[in-house]
């Protein structure tokens, strides 16, 4: 039924890698911000804005890598299409939406050309996640008619 | 569910157990418990038939529609 394939193993690792990569650099990036913004002329509330925002924005990254985690885990395991799944789909469309509008906020107040660009990406990818939510859905409907179908 | 699935009346009256059913209509056992216990969301007609080859009846035996 399930086939196995090499790229579900690859993408598994690739995931592990950014999630572990991705909780170090949260951490790291109160500091880390102060030495970046050593190279642009901002006041001090600018910068500590900019901490904040990478902070939470990384802290949402970290959280949606560790829901793709799960979701991987149960591909692996052969059955994809649980209602485990569209949770956790849903709430990685509600932390894409936390980042989109962080980014929102940051482009009126902290203006860089990759910030809207950001924006689009993670709003964007809130409805991404929204739509394989309900797909999900109406998977696992036709799953169970499936299994109970004698 | 308006359609009832009277396989226990039938299995009974040819004497036949749920394993022994199982293993000659090629189904699982938790798949007939599903059917018997009219849990099952639909059945195939191919199924039917061996359900109605094994037991010596007909689809009306096993199958009735209840308001």
């Amino acid at each position: 039924m399930y086939k196995k394939s090499i790229t579900h193993y690859i993408a598994k690792v690739v995931i592990d890698i950014l999630f572990y990569l991705s909780i170090l650099c949260t951490l790291a990036m109160p500091s880390a911000t102060a030495v970046l913004l050593r190279v642009r002329t901002l006041n001090s509330s600018a910068s500590i804005a900019y901490a904040v925002i990478l902070t939470i924005s990384g802290a949402c990254c970290v959280y949606i890598l560790f829901l793709l985690k799960q979701m991987y885990k149960s591909l692996l395991v052969g059955n994809p299409f649980v209602d485990e799944n569209v949770r956790h789909l849903r709430k990685m469309a509600v932390t894409c939406f936390i980042i989109g509008i962080l980014y929102v906020a940051k482009s009126i107040f902290l203006f860089t050309v990759a910030t809207p660009i950001i924006a689009g990406i993670f709003l964007v990818g809130c409805l991404f996640c929204l739509t394989l939510k309900d797909l999900f859905k109406q998977a696992i409907n036709y799953k169970t008619e499936n299994d109970l179908t004698i | 569910m308006a359609i009832i699935v009277n396989l226990d009346v039938m299995m009974a009256k040819r004497k036949i157990g749920l394993m022994d059913l199982a293993v000659k209509i090629n189904i699982t056992p938790a798949n007939l418990s599903i059917l018997k216990n009219n849990k099952a969301k639909a059945i195939r007609f191919s199924t039917l038939e061996d359900i109605c080859k094994a037991l010596d009846c007909q689809p009306a035996d096993i199958l009735e529609y209840k308001e």
